[in-house]
This record gives structure tokens, C-alpha cells and sequence, in this order.
């Protein structure tokens, strides 16, 4: 496909707005509509769309399979390490009051991570697998 | 009348998941009848004179949000769960090279 | 459901979760609405032909009778028919599913949470539990994707 000129460009031109869209999505969906689920998808159709164009070896110099896998689980470990936090300080799991010096900034602080975390293994997830859809040898 | 439309999609999905021999149409019959299920959920928390739960001063009546957060969960799982189907049909095709339901029945 | 060529099947999909997300941003689900966008018309359709890759493109006939189906699905439309009749009437706000719960989340998010978006308050802040099943459940489908298709080393 790189050497289509038409998608190429207009890929070039897209790219930059659908990450920064993605980003949009993650950190103010508080205020407006979005969140990690939706954040995490939009992100990964962007990457996926660079990947299309400019063909797997490129894109996987700039996130490698490991690089994913390790960001996939890094998610996980987020949420799990908020809610035991909540416990530390002297709470229930998952209770952010505790997080911060007033119990609204602790939910702010809480519901930011959390979502960072889903949106984080949401796109991994989505990342790998079409790396692994699109690396299988052709064996008979 | 809503209602009525939802349930032709909810019968059209699942006879395409039982007619249908070939295993990626079945996966598609699934994702039609996922869909009518989500928009089933979405119908019931629609309200009358309701805007998008969220919030600001000077409205009173929004939509019900319980059925969006079910709904935009099972989204993204149906998503992780279908390429988990389809990872599994590229496998019976390198093993049996076929993915039609009745030639694998005579394997 | 009635062509042979799957590419034209998984284009026709791509179309009907285009303008199912536009009935969920008619029914006021804007952020289900941009999930089903994301996911539906980018992702499915990427995954689906990556699969049409591997496989073959043309349907075979196949041979299973329909007419006992057809038949069986009728009786099933009339007994739905039945159920349609008790459900809630379209848009009433007093009604079952509009009760107590979703009042208490609309009436309290601002104040405890200091979150605007009900929606996001419920999935990460009231529900934080269900949401980490859930992150887990995508991860472990994930890994299990990667496991299928892992490549061989070193075939023996």
C-alpha cells in the first residue's frame, strides 16, 4: 500500500488527528462523553491504520510485540494496584476516598487511573491481535 | 413498534447462526444478533424528553445510564471474544482446510 | 445471508454497525455510540478480513433443508409477538427500569465523585468491580489469541 499515493497522504493527514482524538477521549471523558474503553479502541484503529499503509515492519519498529505484551499486563496491574491502594490507606477495595487529601479529588485521582488502565491493555489487546492475525506463516 | 423491528433482527441473527454452514457467516450472525440484543438495552433506558446523561445545571431529565455502561462493557468483550472465534477458524483451516460445517462433519 | 462472496457479507456488516451505532446516538447512548463506531466499522472489519486472508473467499452450497427452520422460526415470532405485548411502553419515565438505582447515580454523582459523565462515574467509580472483570476478560481472551496463534518454533 506505500506505494498508493492517495491513502498514503491522506493517512499522513489523518493519523496525527485520530491519536489526538483517541487522547481527547481518554483524559476528559470525566467531563464529556468517553473513557477508557472507548479511548483505548479509538487509539488502536489509528495505530492499525498506520500499520495497513505503511506495512507491519515499520509499525512494529515503533511498538514492538514485546513492548505490547509488557503494556497489555502494565494495564491490569494498574487497576489491581489502585484497588489494593484504597485497602492501604485504609479503605475498602476500590474505595478512592481515601486517595487523595479530599475525598473529591481521591475519586478524581481514582477514576483517572482506573481508566488509564483500561484504556491501556484495550489497545494493546486490540494491537496484538492483528499483529498475530497477520503473522501466521502459511503452513500446509 | 421499536420492539417489533428488534425482534426481526434478534430472529434474523439466530437463523443465520443456525442455517448458515460456513463458520465466518455464523460468526456474523453472531454479531447481528449481539447488536440487537445491545439495542434492546439502549430502547428501555431511552427516556422521554431526556438528553445524554451528563451532567450540567439546567436540565432535570436525562436517559437511564445503568444500560450504557452494561452495553459499552459488552462492546468491547464482544469485540476480544469474536477474534478469539476467528483465531480458532484460521486454525481448523490449516488443520482440515475447510471452514464449511457440513464437509467438516464427514471428517 | 443470501450472497457467496464473503468479502461483499463482511462489507454488509460493516454498514449495519455503522447505522446501529447511529440508532444508539438516537437513543441518547453517545458513548456506546463511539465505541460501536470504533469498534464495528474499524476493528471487526480489519480482524474479519485479515481472517479472509487465510481462508477462502466463495461460499459453497450447502444442502441443509429450510423448511423446517422457516417454520420453527415462525412459531417463534408468534410466541415473541406474545411477550412484546408486556413489555414497558417506549419512553415512559415511570417505569421499572428507571427506578430507584439510576436516580440515586444521577442524583449523587456530582457530589461525590465530582464527575459530570454518569457514565463514567458508574463504570469507574460505583461499579469498579464488575469493570475489573470485565479488563480481565479482555486480557484473557487476548492472551488466548496470542496462545492460538502463536508461531512455531523449530517444527519437529
Amino acid at each position: 500500500m506505500r506505494h498508493h499515493t492517495i491513502p498514503r497522504i491522506v493517512t499522513k493527514l489523518l493519523i496525527p488527528v485520530i491519536l489526538l482524538f483517541g487522547l481527547y477521549v481518554q483524559f476528559h471523558g470525566d467531563f464529556s462523553a468517553g473513557g477508557g474503553f472507548q479511548a483505548g479502541v479509538i487509539f488502536a484503529a489509528g495505530f492499525i491504520l498506520y500499520n495497513i499503509i505503511f506495512g507491519l515492519d515499520i509499525g512494529k519498529s515503533i511498538l514492538s510485540v514485546n513492548t505490547s505484551k509488557s503494556l497489555m499486563a502494565l494495564g491490569v496491574i494498574l487497576y489491581l494496584m489502585v484497588g489494593f491502594l484504597g485497602i492501604l490507606l485504609g479503605g475498602n477495595f476500590l474505595e478512592y476516598n481515601y486517595l487523595s487529601n479530599t475525598p473529591i479529588n481521591g475519586q478524581l485521582l481514582g477514576i483517572f487511573l482506573v481508566e488509564l488502565g483500561v484504556g491501556l491493555t484495550v489497545s494493546n489487546v486490540m494491537v496484538l491481535v492483528f499483529y498475530s492475525f497477520n503473522d501466521i506463516s502459511e503452513e500446509k | 413498534m421499536l420492539f417489533v423491528l428488534n425482534m426481526i433482527l434478534f430472529l434474523l441473527g439466530l437463523f443465520i447462526i443456525i442455517r448458515e454452514s460456513n463458520l465466518i457467516k455464523k460468526v456474523i450472525g453472531l454479531n447481528i444478533f449481539q447488536s440487537s440484543v445491545f439495542i434492546f438495552y439502549l430502547i428501555i433506558s431511552k427516556v422521554d424528553g431526556g438528553v445524554p446523561p451528563i451532567l450540567n445545571d439546567d436540565q432535570l431529565i436525562y436517559s437511564n445510564p445503568l444500560p450504557h455502561v452494561l452495553i459499552l462493557t459488552a462492546i468491547v468483550v464482544g469485540i476480544a471474544t469474536t477474534s478469539l472465534a476467528l483465531a480458532l477458524i484460521i486454525k481448523v483451516k490449516q488443520k482440515y482446510n475447510s471452514i464449511e460445517e457440513h464437509e467438516l462433519d464427514k471428517i | 445471508m443470501f450472497v457467496k462472496n464473503l468479502f461483499s457479507a463482511i462489507m454488509a456488516t460493516t454498514i449495519f454497525s455503522l447505522i446501529s451505532a447511529l440508532i444508539f446516538l438516537l437513543l441518547d447512548g453517545v458513548d456506546v455510540s463511539l465505541t460501536e463506531a470504533a469498534v464495528g466499522a474499524g476493528i471487526s472489519t480489519i480482524l474479519f478480513l485479515s481472517t479472509l486472508k487465510h481462508t477462502n473467499v466463495m461460499v459453497k452450497e450447502s444442502k441443509t433443508p429450510s423448511f423446517p427452520l422457516i417454520v420453527l422460526f415462525l412459531l417463534l415470532l408468534g410466541l415473541l409477538s406474545f411477550a412484546v405485548s408486556d413489555l414497558p411502553e417506549f419512553g415512559k419515565f415511570n417505569q421499572t427500569s428507571n427506578s430507584q438505582v439510576s436516580e440515586y447515580y444521577i442524583n449523587k454523582s456530582k457530589t461525590e465523585m465530582g464527575v459530570p459523565n454518569v457514565v463514567t462515574s458508574i463504570l469507574a467509580g460505583y461499579r469498579g468491580f464488575d469493570t475489573l472483570g470485565e479488563v480481565v476478560v479482555i486480557f484473557i481472551a487476548g492472551i488466548s489469541v496470542l496462545g492460538i496463534l502463536r508461531k512455531r518454533k523449530s517444527n519437529s
